[in-house]
């Protein structure tokens, strides 16, 4: 039997991502507290565009396993919905179809029978062509040029679901939602506001939750946070014994992946968290008043595509000569000199330098923040040098690295005379591939009046 | 064979190694002074057990082809032959296999007229194992254990060929030869011993010529090396007249690759080069003479094997943050501690580290290149690079392992920091390599047997 639904819609996020884990012990403690739900965010933007290009999960199959059976056995035993957001990382439909297999196993493996609504999000090519068309897709800041030409060379762009989706799932009867590409706050802002609680702390708290436990003072791993919300207000508290929140620690998670901590914009409108209060209940609880939410004139979805960019092989070899490191950028501009010329020796004309890029990075030096690197002096007695060359096919890319290599093993210095070997290639071959990979081509949002219609939602009655 | 040659032997060196590259007006100059042949080393073990496994090279096949275009169609203007030792890195069947292609192919391109010898250096297994049985496989110092199950899963055995089986090519009247596996120096010590030139000069002379001009003052490029050997010393010089040889140059090139540089061990024999006396002819060219061969009382011929070693992934990532870089050592232990733990909760019991996957951490900026060799302790540096290396039975588990450290690695608290930080700039996505099967040499024996040719069989194959 369901919790009763008093003065409060409770809630459990189980992780700040499925498939990095959370504590037994820390779910089963929120189930102890009777969540009307348990949510769960499985995806993001932020590990680049490769999984959105490739289709490919980004955490091993058995971790989203591990994850998955616990939320869904701990939703069971409660008669809640469980909702997964963004599934399998970049939420298009491969990575849909992966976690709901993985479900499928679940299923069999547990003996459940479940009611499973599928929320789909990779947009088809010919509606966007007519959006387009229709002006309805409009470009957010410093976004890319966007045509029909992007959209037909994109692998693949889905669109960003709000909470309705997630309502209509609910309502359908659904004990699991797995949905693909979602606002990782729609999944835990749907439920509250479908009973009637306001959006403002709905929102505000869905904000908290959707990173799990990161928002306590002093994070450990992955873990369990659950949030109390009310008409006015809304409370959180992270499940594991061992972690506290504080105002500070909460009202700073604002400030977490968004441009403007005040103004977090979603699909229906925008939150208003300027006013937002945070006072301590007790040493390990939270207390926000005063969350607001403005609805937008225009309902808009937002797009994320990925396109091919191109193959790419990486080449790392560290220098330890003290007398190269002294000279560093004058070896370094001598390597990239000799690296044209044997291009050239090589290919002559049929290789011109517009059919391959080659770009350096030194670790060491400036090779995380490069020409934002404040530190303009190497104190490092070690370098690490990776060659990064980016061309049209795996092969050439890997013949220019394989090029790459013998250069640089042997590039002179006036210090040393005869044949030096003065860069550590740690690998055989020296080379990674990298493979196809992809840019994100889109920073665009689709207006649209029906919150559903990019978003078909699909039940399959599952088990016995 | 036309007529004896008496007074001198003169030869070419192409390159270091073929594909490495040389000048073209360098081999015109050589071409002008007549060599009787000419040679080039076409591979080695320094690049590692995984060409050797694999089958790869580890120059690209163009810059292969491009520069045994320019030996063969030297060798045919003046009509003398081309020896090639261990093709395509490795000199095993596919690499031999590989160079014999783009033989082919030039043949082909040139409208030339070629019988080509083709020397065959990988080994039968039955045949090992024979000689195995019969204790005629002796170990070298340090070697790993040998027996019959080494023998059964290396991926692949070669032997190192002596001058023997480049003479028996040339009687055959070869106009090149591509040989398997070779000792670099074989290649040139070939053909003046054939003539009756006297095994010291002769070896020294090509040990000097089997590196193209590496034992020059003040290195460039790779590129072509001359040398005019006779009864009593010889003489070498390099073919670009901004290189220049010099007593120590050519003295202290001994030192090069050798554990002992007085005396070098071949299949038939050691060079001794205790007595050798170097004298400047001119500012760029030195003569030498006293070296000694010393004839072994058995043929020896040396393997090189190379076995499975399991999938590989590795995760680069910097660390820039000075907090995280004041504490590293203790934050890498934590890191380390945080996935075995994550390891253990997805995995249970299923793996165990050590047999179904082993991780090993790697910090560049500390002591990435020495490892425990560093003497450097304390690390002066803003930024190291971090390598992940994950070590596993399957691809699948090196993948998914990196994907789990990828996220712990990057989330790691550290005290100075509340809330969530994201410590570690990963510069790719997916944040991992996958290295795919890895190899590890796994003998260092030598072969007992008193014909030279045996190992060795010769195909001679007419092209036009």
């Amino acid at each position: 039997m369901a919790p009763s639904l008093d003065d409060e819609f409770r809630i459990v996020s189980a992780s700040g991502m499925m498939g990095t884990g959370f504590l037994e012990s820390s779910l089963e403690r929120a189930l102890e507290f009777k969540p009307h739900a348990i949510g769960c965010d499985s995806g993001s933007s932020d590990p680049g565009p490769s999984y959105l290009g490739s289709g490919k999960m980004a955490f091993p199959a058995a971790s989203m396993k591990r994850d998955l059976r616990l939320i869904v056995l701990g939703a069971q035993k409660l008669g809640v919905p469980a909702l997964i957001g963004s599934c399998g990382m970049a939420g298009g439909e491969p990575h849909l179809q992966e976690i709901f297999g993985i479900l499928k196993e679940i299923v069999k493996e547990e003996g459940l029978k479940l009611k499973v609504a599928l929320i789909h999000a990779e947009q088809d090519k010919d509606y966007l062509k007519q959006k387009l068309k229709d002006g309805k897709i409009k470009p957010l800041g410093n976004a890319p040029e966007f045509n029909d030409a992007v959209i037909d060379r994109s692998e693949r762009i889905v669109g960003v679901i709000g909470a309705e989706p997630f309502q209509k799932a609910v309502e359908m009867g659904a004990d699991v939602v797995l949905a693909g590409r979602a606002s990782d706050t729609a999944i835990f802002a749907s439920m509250p506001m479908m009973n009637g609680f306001g959006e403002g702390p709905s929102w505000h708290a869905a904000k908290i939750l959707e990173c799990g436990s990161a928002s306590v003072k002093q994070r450990k791993t992955p873990d369990c946070m659950f949030a109390w919300i009310r008409k006015d207000h809304f409370e959180v508290m992270a499940m594991d014994p061992d972690l506290e929140c504080s105002p500070q620690s909460i009202a700073s998670h604002s400030l977490y992946e968004n441009a403007d901590p005040f103004e977090i914009v979603e699909n229906s409108g925008t939150m208003q968290i300027k006013d937002a209060i945070y006072e301590a209940v007790d040493d390990k609880k939270v207390r926000v008043r005063k969350s607001g939410y403005k609805h937008a004139p225009q309902y808009t979805v937002k797009l994320e595509g990925a396109e091919l960019a191109g193959y790419q092989t990486v080449t790392f070899g560290s220098i330890r000569d003290p007398y190269m490191i002294r000279q560093y950028d004058d070896w370094l501009a001598r390597l990239k000199v000799k690296m044209k010329e044997r291009i050239k020796m090589v290919y002559g004309d049929t290789l011109s330098e517009d059919d391959y890029a080659m770009n350096y990075r030194t670790y060491g030096k400036d090779g995380t923040m490069g020409s934002l690197e404040p530190t303009t002096e190497i104190t490092a007695h070690e370098l690490c040098l990776c060659c990064e060359i980016t061309a049209n096919s795996q092969e050439l890319a890997t013949a220019l690295a394989g090029m790459y290599r013998h250069q640089a093993l042997h590039l002179p210095i006036p210090e040393w005379q005869g044949l030096i070997t003065g860069v550590a290639f740690p690998y055989n071959p020296p080379y990674l591939e990298r493979g196809a990979f992809y840019r994100f081509n889109t920073h665009h949002v689709v207006e649209t009046d029906d919150p559903f219609e990019m978003f078909p939602i699909e039940i399959i009655e599952l088990g016995a | 064979m036309t007529e004896p040659i008496t007074d001198e032997i003169r030869v070419v060196s192409g390159s270091s190694s073929l594909g490495l590259g040389f000048h073209e007006d360098s081999l015109n100059r050589a071409l002008a002074l007549k060599p009787h042949f000419i040679g080039c080393d076409g591979g080695s073990s320094d690049p590692g057990p995984t060409y050797l496994g694999r089958g790869l090279s580890s120059s690209p096949l163009s810059a292969i082809k491009r520069d045994l275009r320019l030996l063969v169609l030297g060798g045919q203007k003046n009509k003398i032959p081309v020896m090639i030792g261990s093709c395509g890195t490795a000199g095993g069947a596919p690499h031999l296999d590989r160079v014999f292609g783009a033989l082919k192919e030039i043949v082909k391109e040139e409208k030339l007229n070629l019988k080509v010898a083709l020397i065959h250096s990988e080994q039968d297994k039955d045949y090992l194992k024979e000689k195995y049985r019969a204790g005629k496989i002796h170990e070298l110092g340090n070697a790993p254990p040998f027996n019959e199950d080494i023998i059964d899963r290396s991926e692949r055995i070669v032997g190192c060929s002596g001058a023997e089986p480049f003479q028996k090519a040339l009687e055959m009247g070869a106009d090149v030869v591509l040989a398997g596996r070779a000792s670099d120096t074989a290649i040139f010590a070939s053909f003046p011993t054939l003539h009756g030139f006297p095994p010291g000069p002769a070896w020294h002379a090509a040990k000097i010529l089997e590196c193209g001009a590496a034992s020059v003052k003040q290195r460039k490029t790779p590129d072509c090396m001359f040398a005019w050997i006779r009864k009593d010393h010889f003489d070498v010089s390099p073919l670009d007249p901004d290189l220049a040889c010099s007593p120590q140059s050519i003295a202290s090139h001994s030192l090069y690759e050798n554990n002992d540089p007085f005396e070098i061990k071949e299949n038939a024999g050691t060079i001794n080069l205790t007595e050798a006396s170097y004298e400047a002819i001119d500012d760029r060219s030195v003569r030498v003479s006293g070296s000694q061969f010393i004839p072994a009382e058995i043929h020896t011929v040396k393997l090189e094997g190379a076995e499975f070693a399991g999938y590989q992934a590795i995760t680069p990532g910097s660390i820039r943050d000075p907090y995280i870089l004041e504490g590293y050592d203790e934050w890498l232990a934590r890191l380390k501690d945080k996935i075995k733990i994550r390891l253990d909760m997805i995995y249970s019991d299923s793996l165990k580290e050590g047999e179904d996957y082993s991780l090993n951490y790697k910090t560049y900026g500390r002591d990435g290149t020495m490892g425990p060799l560093e003497p450097v302790k304390v690390y002066d540096t803003h930024e190291y690079l971090m390598m992940f290396e994950v070590t596993a039975k399957t691809q699948k588990l090196a993948n998914d392992i990196s994907e789990i450290y990828h996220h712990q690695a990057l989330h790691l608290p550290i005290p100075k920091w509340n809330g969530l930080i994201s410590g570690v700039a990963f510069p790719y996505s997916p944040s991992y390599f996958e290295r795919g099967a890895i190899y590890r040499f796994n003998v260092h024996h030598v072969v007992e047997t008193p014909d030279p040719l045996e190992m060795f069989p010769i195909e001679l194959v007419e092209l036009s």
